[in-house]
């Protein structure tokens, strides 16, 4: 990928690729979606590899079957349509049964900018919490999903791991092992800090470039946390939270049910948050993602006013 | 083949036996049910599916779920469900049965009680062991089922992967809740809908043990997916319920015409 730029889903996809190589009883069915790294996987590995047709439904339900027999079951789809398309799939078979299937739920947020509200996954993460037994990993650049993809083939329960459809840079910071246990890394952090950013997903791209502006990375207020699995929440996580006075919650997705019910069901009342996301409402503007997260709550201008809010306070 | 009359006594015996749980409960489907009760006592008494070690080997997926209750009674019959969990059901909470089944009870394969999930797991379940078959599946799904649209999706696949180990059973019985679906919104010709897929596709009467295995024995030879389309009564056995759509739930009965309704079913079966 030129300049540096790697796409999340294609990191993802060769990881299992790796895997399902050595491990036959690995499958990989798609509702027709692609992807360069899922073209060698189709290749190469054709008896793991099925097209379900665009029927998301009959897609659960199929690898659930699978699953009921010992299978490894990776689904794949764009964001809207495996979240909420089939999310009764989801909840009476993949949850309910507590199956190993895992749900590459790919674009979410408003990754597929220009085309309009039915295709953005902006409520995916509020809905797809609420489902019982399932884990919920977040990928915020390609590395870490790498990363992931290798955690979900540990796992023998229902996942969902949510990519970006963009290629972005790898953060500086690298992600280890250890942050993919714990469920969260660092982006930045401070010895003494009383105030958080916590985020998920490439907007936190954002709140980096916001710290960056105001300079207020050397003053030392401001820890950056990418909250990598959401579900289940990290113990070590809800610990550290209480350390924290103010906490600015960062969430492509409209606010209900977003990172700041979540965040909120994880601290003491006492603790100030600021929660930012999309409003709860269709966004039709033609705009581009930049400016469409910059019109509908998210800018960095924004973020800056908020941090500053909370230095001053 | 076992005897017809094993088969009339067997009939009456369950259906007396869910009866009297349907009437401690005073909740339940006992329409579906007893429509869909024969088919499955000729799928297990004649060892479509097979049980080994008290586990079935086989499965049967009832996708109408709210029909899972009648598998409860032949499975404890067959030593896959125990006495304490048939016996303690609608009585205290000490056993793992439920009016809609999921995979936490013994012998049942599936969650369903939402429709229009069956033959997609049946589908996935059978395309796992399509190179050793060594797995029949069995999916009873009910007319009502033809309006979800995942039913549909699902036997687009099947009918394509050419799956031989998967059985569809559709019972049609002419009643959903509402009514009759030819009066409400008419499923049109269904047999030659799911024919359409390439699924090869015959059907019988659903109460005639005879013609149940005869048609069981010959899908068995077919060498690629089938559906038996079994023609059913709603309420089978059962005078006061058979072919009423308010019956597809439990209605409110006094122990006279429980007790009456259980001599009738006697005097049905000893014909």
């Amino acid at each position: 990928m030129n300049n540096n730029l790697f796409f999340q889903r294609d990191s993802f996809i060769k990881e299992i690729y790796k895997a399902a190589k050595k491990d036959k009883n690995i499958h990989f069915l798609s509702a027709d979606f692609g992807a360069p790294a899922l073209d060698q996987f189709r290749e190469n590995l054709k008896k793991q590899f099925l097209h379900l047709g665009i029927c998301e439904q009959n897609m659960v339900d199929f690898a659930c079957g699978l699953a009921l027999e010992d299978k490894k079951v990776y689904i794949y789809a764009m964001a809207p349509f495996l979240a909420l398309r089939c999310l009764e799939q989801h909840k009476t078979a993949t949850c309910l049964m507590n199956l190993n299937v895992c749900s590459i739920v790919t674009g979410i947020g408003l990754s597929y900018a220009n085309s309009g509200p039915t295709h953005y996954s902006t409520e995916d993460f509020a809905s797809l919490r609420s489902l019982p037994n399932c884990s919920i990993y977040t990928c915020s650049d390609a590395e870490s999903a790498a990363m992931v993809a290798k955690e979900t083939l540990k796992i023998k329960t229902p996942v969902f791991v949510r990519l970006d459809r963009k290629a972005s840079k790898n953060f500086t910071k690298k992600i280890n092992v250890k942050d993919i246990k714990r469920g969260f890394r660092y982006i930045e952090k401070s010895k003494g800090s009383k105030n958080l950013i916590l985020s998920q997903g490439t907007i936190i791209e954002r709140a980096i470039s916001a710290l960056n502006y105001t300079k207020l990375k050397k003053s030392n207020q401001f820890d950056v946390i990418d909250l990598i699995r959401a579900k289940p929440f990290p113990k070590e996580l809800k610990n550290i939270l209480s350390k924290y006075k103010s906490i600015i919650t960062i969430d492509e997705q409209t606010s209900i049910g977003s990172l700041e019910s979540l965040v909120k069901e994880n601290i003491s009342l006492k603790q100030n948050v600021l929660p930012m996301s999309l409003p709860d409402q269709f966004i039709f503007e033609n705009m581009g993602r930049d400016k469409l997260l910059d019109k509908y709550g998210l800018s960095i201008a924004k973020i800056k006013k908020n941090i500053s809010k909370i230095i001053k306070s | 083949m076992k005897s017809i009359l094993f088969y009339k006594k067997k009939s009456y015996e369950i259906r007396k036996k869910l009866l009297e749980k349907f009437f401690l409960l005073k909740e339940g489907h006992p329409g579906s049910v007893f429509s869909i009760l024969d088919v499955l006592l000729i799928l297990y008494y004649e060892k479509f599916i097979r049980i080994s070690k008290n586990k079935p080997i086989d499965d049967v997926i009832m996708s109408k779920g709210h029909a899972t209750v009648g598998q409860y009674p032949i499975l404890n019959d067959l030593g896959v469900i125990s006495k304490k969990d048939w016996n303690n059901w609608g009585i205290n909470q000490n056993t793992s049965l439920k009016m809609f089944g999921n995979n936490n009870i013994p012998g049942i394969k599936t969650a369903t009680g939402s429709l229009g999930h069956g033959i997609g797991f049946g589908t996935g379940i059978a395309y796992a062991h399509q190179k050793n078959n060594k797995k029949n599946v069995f999916v009873i799904i009910s007319e009502g089922e033809l309006y979800e649209g995942s039913t549909w999706e699902a036997l687009l696949l099947l009918g394509s992967l050419k799956i031989k180990n998967v059985n569809i059973i559709l019972d049609v019985n002419n009643n959903i809740i509402l009514g009759d679906p030819r009066n409400l919104l008419s499923l049109g010709n269904i047999k030659k809908k799911i024919q359409s897929f390439d699924i090869f596709t015959d059907e019988c009467n659903g109460h005639d043990f005879l013609q149940l295995n005869k048609k069981l024995l010959k899908h068995k030879k077919i060498n690629k997916p089938t559906c038996l389309i079994v023609n059913t009564v709603k309420g089978k056995g059962f005078s006061v319920m058979e072919n009423k759509s308010n019956w597809h739930y439990w209605n409110p009965m006094t122990k006279e015409q429980y007790l009456d309704a259980i001599e009738k079913l006697r005097i049905y079966y000893e014909q």
